[in-house]
């Protein structure tokens, strides 16, 4: 080549530039390795958001990568800021803070005296004068950065090349700028120029053949051969480069996280107060002294945590659940760190060590040398003042949320390009149906032709070509969750922040994966629904009990717990109340608490894709012999009968089967959550399949083990999390066992939550016997309450919050208001609690005034008739006659109550649709246990739900509910197609099918469905679809 | 002597007729509104007294009409979308697409679910206006009392044709005829409140009502939604148990005015008839025509210009007075023992400017060579739009320019013949035969990127690299197009043959031994 290491790309827009750049970071960095470059530069437009996939990729191929971003100032200066060094990579943090902070979300802004203002003064400076050239411009920056700026000369064989030159070089003369060479990178090559050419459509919302000039007149836009370089620019420009590269000695691996410091006393070390807390923890957890097991496991994790220093990261999220105990709000941790012992001192979990054989190692390992991971769950109705709590403490500049990469998915992709391609919005749309959110890419090409579009013709061709490129790219920034970064000092040194959608929060420009990638610290303050409602159920129970009660009052191991779990009624509990747990545990038949670890575990995609849950359960009831191809399999695999169900099992397999490292184990593990992205995962196919055959494995088991690490894929779930969850699935069981009214009550106040709707709630909850009590103003609260709320078994009251459109302000005011006396009439009522009309007429569509005014209607009419009275004037009394309004029939009191609060304690509706049924020979939901499998039979009842899971190729759930029970029904993608408008639309479907019943669990397999909407007049049920 | 012939030309000897014999109906672009339409009470026959027979309201109600117009066919899945709050929304279904379930109100992409053939058009409410004007013209057949003011419907006071049609029956069965022979298919009903006519119509209750008295009962079951009252009052009404008009008949009106406001009230009371519909009446559009003699003949444009000023100045002040405006004039010269020179001016956008016509009628006269002198001029006017629809457009563009740019196009072409006036124009694309475009003169002008040679061969020719003396080393790269199949790659150069000239020629990339001739520098 002889150009080899001539030359330094130093203006680089990736797709983190977003609707610019046309090609990945680790793309650029990839090619730029391949072409001998010396070094490139990524300069994102004002973000440094794609700088750690690049930099990863420099790790990988050698290249040296320079962190930098391109601005445009307001007055439309142009200019490339390079970090030489790592305060210089901490100016430009600050700076891209400031211009984003400036700004709303996803852009950014900043002028001339900003720039001048802000300390940059170990940065490097490209100024890009563009076409129209201010000598005066030239002169400020030589003056802002004497030395350290460059005129970039970027050409790119616009046939005023040679002219453009020349006057680059008289005015770096004029300037006393000396020239660089740049290339304004776009794409790694060439072939992206028409995705890049798209993206500038979707960006400027104009077809791609309409954009005449915006578009780059050639894709010269890449990253070029130096050959082809040394051909275009002179010798000089290019050698320039290489000096400014040379300047620069930044590199991400630098950067190192340092914790906040306020967490420790001043007579201690983090390690000697991380010792100290968990000690003290240790004392209260085992009153009489820990198990000498325990004991040395603890030391065994704090000589760990010495060792890779992470104590800080402990005190961080022990300081946090500190907290979170101190105002009451429930919280849990979860995650590969957060079972240990250590956390079990802290409090930060519940999950004791003794009770699970979980090796700390698996959790933090020395060799990957990556951060622990605890995330912790707080109740969802008050995560906020722990938030709150933390920006406090901490203070905004130095604690941010991690961002959440939103990247382009199938649909969107084919959306946008479309739309960039011309297709008219008709197409688009018709289009993007094809693409309902259980497809995926490969199936596109017949999706086409079913949409009527011709797959051969070379618009369509195009869009396949450019959706596919274009799916995974970067969209925009948002943010995560709840991971937050907190600094020891300003965050904006580390890394840029931005303003995020909602107002007052900020996000980094990393996301999750960066920060791992880099070692950096993020706390996960997580929300979750359940823990709120178990909290109230707790404190229901300990206001019964004249005492407080927590998670730990709970016994452990109740059998009873268990049984009712066998059944399988387990609606409301924690994470095994879906259709799917439900079909799962009459047959896993949890006993124990590892059971329902493994329950939470095994119902997923991953274990289901990799065929995992038939030979665990064979081997579980005895029907299959337990096998193991190797002692050193056993050892990993034996907890779960030889059969991988949790994610670690997948990777420690990898090592001790295949002879994988910890670190290459974990590489895996990141390739299972992208393989579907970029099919990174083929790389390990060889090696995994090649270990193990030379380590003496089947091939078939070798087979086998693959076909489950790529099921596992984006689904595969960590036994870490899946222990956390289980102490909450039991905890939520057994206050459904022994606490029905209690435990109902707690998940209607905790609303919105878990997989059903209150209404679902209330009549399990009636068919467990708890008695409830309607809504109602004389006795109702805004939350559910318990009636009377000591006794054992208490009954139910509904609260005014099932009430749709009541204001809070308005209940609080009745309940004050009825406190003082009782309410003797509607006009009573109003005046005396000042509720407006419109809340008036809420409780009356109700039916919660019914003791104050008679049957709905007459309510509503009385309620709309109600005047505002005015200050200083008694109420107006109006002489009306009396209104002709019909007493409403039951079905439509039905209709009223769930229009106006989503339930009813009437009759079901099918009840009273039953005689009709009856006659017609079909059966109720209880009837169809009495049918021996294999039997067709017919039943109607009220859609609940419809789902269509990925892994069910195609096959339709649907749960339909009539006064007896449930059924769930199986409708497989023939009969859904047939019967498209009866399974789409019903809400109340009349099904003939296929009786199937094994081991506790019955699905009917739908044949004809026949829409019986029509009976229901007006009934409005709202199902639940395809979630 | 212009201006005293001018002033011979006294109102007394203008002979100015107006085609439309009546008052004429200013034009609302807002047809469809359901309410609104009751603004001004007309003299309409049930206002008159009672001496006089109750009249007879057929209203034919076009279901369809937004599918109609465009042509879409019932037998086959299709619908016509709306688009409200950025999102389409199904309006009107095929009975094909009914059948599978697509229904009015259902998003799209539910309408998808259920009927994935289904085909989609936006909705076009301009066509359906004048459609539905069309179809009034021909409704003038069956009675001169006619009115548009209720949406996608037409209402006829048939009273008085009765007798002449042989009843109600036929008259509505020849009506009906009449539309579907047009393609439009109707609900027709019959009663002798308006109001109460279309609330039938539309529910597809094809009743025939003679009597007042019997509007409760024909119209006591129908839902109380078809008032058309807000979303947030029916559904307060419903909350009642307010359902039907007759639970709403039922009531204390005090007692439901006070709650549900008047509003409630007068649509009742019109729905009964105890309350009228004002309606306003349908008449043809308007046209123009006025007739000048000269009191003298004259072949001289300085002498008769003035009258045909004034002619455009009647014209001008008749569309104002009708707020329309005018795309197409004729001026009709007469001349004694000749036959009329007949001058038909078109204006690129609606005006109602005199000065605009008088300047463009006078740039055709100026050359145009009389075979006579002229004795008499008149104007008439051809295509008369509402002024509404004009200046929406015009607002569109948001500037004044475009309307001045026209009127100069206008006069351009009005002087050079409307062939005459095309220009070269940068179609803003990076290929050059593209780039410059010969289009007539309604588009906006794009500059040209850089100095191209001013003559581009048609088509590039091929040809060998000897013919070249010189290829200059500057470069321009030229990629693009793959969007359209006319995908290129080219390195164009300037080079210089053996005559000395400056050629403009390429390579092309996937072929890169070929050189082409794309152009010449002057």
């Amino acid at each position: 080549m002889g150009y080899s290491g001539n030359y330094a790309e130093l203006h680089v827009l990736s797709n983190f530039s977003f609707l610019r750049g046309a090609s990945h970071p680790e793309e650029l960095v990839a090619e730029a390795a391949r072409l001998g470059y010396a070094a490139l530069a990524l300069t994102d437009e004002c973000s440094v958001a794609g700088a750690v996939k690049a930099h990863l990729e420099s790790r990988r191929s050698g290249l040296k990568l320079i962190i930098g971003s391109e601005f445009r100032l307001e007055d439309g200066l142009k200019l490339v800021l390079l970090a030489s060094d790592r305060v210089a990579y901490g100016q430009l943090s600050a700076l891209i803070t400031l211009a984003r902070r400036n700004a709303p979300k996803g852009t950014y802004r900043l002028n001339r005296q900003q720039l001048a203002d802000q300390v940059l003064d170990r940065c490097l400076a490209i100024w890009l004068p563009g076409a129209v050239t201010q000598p005066e411009d030239g002169r400020w920056l030589a003056h802002r950065w004497p030395d350290r700026a460059w005129l970039g000369v970027e050409l790119f064989l616009t046939g005023r090349d040679r002219r453009l030159l020349t006057q680059l070089q008289d005015l770096g003369r004029t300037v006393n700028l000396p020239l660089v060479a740049c290339s304004d990178v776009h794409m790694h090559r060439r072939e992206r120029q028409a995705l890049q050419d798209t993206l500038t459509a979707i960006r400027l919302k104009k077809p791609v053949a309409e954009l005449g000039y915006a578009l780059f007149p050639n894709g010269e836009h890449h990253l070029r051969p130096i050959s082809r370089l040394a051909s275009i620019y002179p010798p000089e420009l290019l050698a320039e480069t290489l000096r400014i590269a040379e300047h620069c000695r930044f590199s991400l691996d630098e950067l190192r996280y340092e914790y906040p410091r306020e967490l420790v006393p001043e007579q201690h070390t983090p390690s000697t107060w991380l010792h100290c807390l968990t000690e003290q923890g240790m004392e209260k957890r085992w009153p009489d002294g820990a198990p000498e097991k325990v004991r040395k496991q603890i030391e065994h994790e704090l000589r760990l945590i010495e060792e890779m220093a992470y104590e800080p990261f402990f005190l961080t999220v022990h300081d946090i659940v500190q907290f979170a105990r101190g105002r009451g709000i429930l919280c849990q941790g979860r995650g590969s760190a957060a079972n240990s012992a250590v956390c079990y001192c802290l409090q930060i979990t519940e999950v004791d060590p003794a009770r699970l054989d979980l090796l700390f190692e698996r959790f933090i390992s020395k060799e990957r040398n990556e951060p622990p991971d605890i995330d912790v769950d707080f109740e969802h109705e008050r995560r906020e003042e722990v938030i709150q709590y933390i920006y406090r403490k901490y203070g905004r500049h130095r604690a941010a949320l991690a961002a959440s990469l939103i990247t382009y998915r199938t649909k969107s992709a084919v959306r946008d390009v479309a739309k960039a391609l011309g297709l008219s919005l008709a197409q688009v749309d018709t289009l993007a149906r094809t693409l309902d959110h259980w497809d995926n890419a490969d199936a596109l090409p017949v999706r086409l032709v079913e949409a009527g579009l011709s797959p051969d013709s070379a618009t369509v061709q195009h869009l396949l070509r450019l959706a596919k490129a274009l799916i995974g790219f970067p969209r925009h920034l948002s943010q995560h969750v709840g991971g937050f970064v907190i600094a020891a000092d300003e965050l904006s040194n580390l890394v840029p922040v931005e303003n995020a959608t909602m107002p007052e929060r900020t996000v980094i420009q990393w996301d999750k994966d960066d920060l791992e990638a880099l070692g950096l610290l993020k706390v996960d303050v997580l929300a979750l629904g359940m823990l709120t409602a178990i909290r109230k159920a707790l404190s229901y129970i300990g206001t019964a009990a004249g005492r407080a009660m927590t998670l730990a009052d709970l016994p452990p191991e109740d059998p009873a717990v268990y049984a009712m779990l066998q059944q399988a009624d387990s609606m409301g509990v924690f994470q095994v109340e879906s259709r799917a747990q439900m079909a799962m545990l009459p047959r896993l038949k949890p006993a124990s608490y590892y059971d329902l670890v493994i329950e939470i575990a095994i119902v997923r995609p991953g274990p289901i894709q990799g065929e995992m849950v038939h030979p665990y359960l064979a081997r579980r009831c005895g029907k299959e012999p337990i096998v193991y191809p190797s002692p050193e399999v056993k050892k990993v695999l034996e907890r779960t009968l030889g059969v991988p169900i949790f994610q670690e099992q997948v990777m420690q397999v990898a090592m001790v089967a295949a002879g994988f490292t910890a670190g290459e184990a974990d590489q895996l593990r990141r390739a299972m959550a992208a393989w579907r992205r970029r099919g990174e995962l083929d790389k390990f196919e060889q090696k995994l399949l090649d270990g193990m055959r030379a380590r003496g494995y089947e091939e078939r088991f070798a087979q086998q083990i693959y076909r489950q690490i790529r099921g596992f894929g984006e689904y595969g779930f960590p036994e870490s999390h899946s222990a956390s969850f289980a102490l909450l699935a039991y905890a939520s069981a057994w206050l459904k066992c022994h606490h029905p009214a209690v435990f109902t009550c707690a998940l209607l106040n905790s609303q919105p939550l878990g997989f059903y709707a209150p209404a679902q709630l209330i009549q399990d909850a009636r068919r467990h016997g708890v008695e409830i009590r309607p809504i109602d103003v004389q006795h109702s609260d805004w939350h559910c309450t318990l009636e009377p709320p000591d006794q054992p078994r208490p009954a139910l009251r509904l609260g005014l919050r099932l009430v749709k459109g009541l204001s809070t302000e308005g209940v609080k005011r009745l309940v004050e208001a009825r406190r003082r006396s009782a309410f003797t009439s509607l006009q009573d009522l109003s005046v005396r609690a000042e509720i407006d009309r419109r809340d008036l007429e809420s409780l009356a569509a109700a039916d919660a005034v019914r003791a104050l005014a008679g049957h709905r209607r007459r309510a509503f009419w009385e309620s709309a008739g109600v005047e505002k009275p005015a200050p200083l004037y008694p109420a107006p009394e109006f002489e009306e006659a009396t209104p002709l309004l019909r007493t409403p029939r039951e079905q439509e009191d039905i209709t009223a109550d769930y229009t106006a609060t989503g339930t009813t304690l009437r009759r079901h509706p099918l009840a009273l649709l039953r005689p009709r049924l009856s006659q017609l020979g079909i059966r109720t939901a209880q009837q169809l246990w009495s049918i021996r499998s294999g039997a067709i039979a017919r039943v109607a009842g009220l859609v609940l739900c419809r789902q269509r899971p990925q892994t069910a190729s195609g096959v339709t759930f649907v749960t339909i509910e009539d006064e007896t029970g449930h059924v769930n029904l199986i409708v497989w993608p023939s009969t859904a197609q047939a019967q498209r408008k009866a399974l789409l639309q019903s809400n109340l479907l009349l099904v003939s099918g296929i009786v199937q019943q094994e081991e506790g669990v019955l699905h009917l397999l739908a044949g004809k469905l026949t829409d019986l909407h029509d009976w229901l007049a007006g009934l409005e049920v709202k199902s639940r679809d395809f979630h | 002597m212009p201006g005293m012939l001018a002033n011979l030309l006294t109102e007394s000897s203008l002979a100015c007729r107006f085609d439309a014999n009546k008052r004429v109906r200013s034009m609302s672009l807002k047809p469809f509104a359901l309410v609104k339409p009751f603004r001004r009470l007309s003299a309409a026959p049930q206002s008159e007294t009672e001496s006089r027979p109750v009249p007879l309201w057929l209203c034919a109600y076009l279901d369809r009409l937004p599918l109609e117009v465009l042509g879409l066919p019932d037998d086959h899945s299709a619908a016509v979308v709306e688009e409200s709050k950025g999102r389409p929304w199904i309006r009107v279904v095929s009975s094909r697409a009914a059948e599978k379930g697509a229904a009015p109100g259902m998003p799209l992409s539910a309408a998808y679910a259920l009927c994935p053939e289904l085909r989609i058009e936006s909705r076009d409410r301009e066509r359906e206006w004048q459609a539905l004007q069309r179809l009034a013209q021909y409704s003038l057949d069956f009675t001169p009392w006619v009115s548009l003011d209720l949406p996608q419907s037409l209402l006829l006071e048939v009273r008085g044709s009765l007798n002449l049609f042989g009843g109600l029956r036929a008259l509505t069965a020849k009506f009906k005829e009449i539309l579907a022979a047009r393609g439009y298919r109707a609900s027709c009903a019959a009663t002798p409140a308006p109001f109460a006519s279309w609330l039938l119509a539309c529910n597809a209750r094809e009743h025939d009502v003679q009597q007042p008295e019997e509007l409760r009962s024909a119209l006591g079951d129908l839902p109380s939604a078809v008032l058309g009252v807000d979303a947030r009052t029916h559904e307060r009404l419903l909350k009642a148990g307010l359902s039907t008009l007759c639970d709403l008949w039922r009531l204390p009106r005090d007692g439901l005015a006070r709650r549900y406001g008047p509003q409630v009230l007068d649509l009742l009371d019109r729905a009964t008839g105890s309350r009228a519909t004002p309606l306003s009446r349908f008449h043809s559009p308007p046209s123009f025509r006025s007739l000048l003699e000269l009191p003298a003949e004259t072949d001289r444009l300085a002498y008769f210009f003035p009258a045909i000023e004034l002619l455009i100045g009647r014209l001008t002040e008749f569309l104002a007075a009708r707020d329309a405006a005018v795309t197409q004039i004729l001026l009709t010269l007469g001349h004694r023992g000749h036959p009329s020179t007949l001058l038909r001016q078109g204006s690129r956008r609606p005006t109602r400017k005199s000065t605009h016509l008088a300047l463009l009628l006078r740039e055709r006269l100026e050359r145009l060579s009389l075979p006579a002198p002229v004795c008499s001029l008149e104007l008439h006017s051809q295509a008369i739009i509402p002024w509404a629809m004009v200046s929406a457009d015009l607002f569109a563009e948001k500037a004044s320019g475009p309307a001045e740019w026209h009127e100069l196009l206008d006069q351009l072409q009005a002087r050079l013949g409307p062939k005459a006036l095309q220009r070269l124009q940068a179609r803003g694309d990076h290929r050059p035969e593209l780039a410059g475009h010969r289009i007539d003169g309604s588009e906006a002008m794009i500059p040209a990127p850089e100095p191209r040679p001013l003559w581009l061969l048609p088509r590039p020719r091929a040809l060998s690299r000897h013919d070249l003396c010189h290829i200059l080393p500057e470069t321009e790269r030229i990629e693009g197009g793959w969007w359209d199949q006319e995908t290129t790659r080219r390195d164009y150069h300037i080079a210089i043959d053996r005559q000395g000239a400056r050629l403009w020629v390429y390579r092309d990339l996937q072929a890169p031994e070929r050189w082409y001739l794309h152009g010449l520098f002057g």
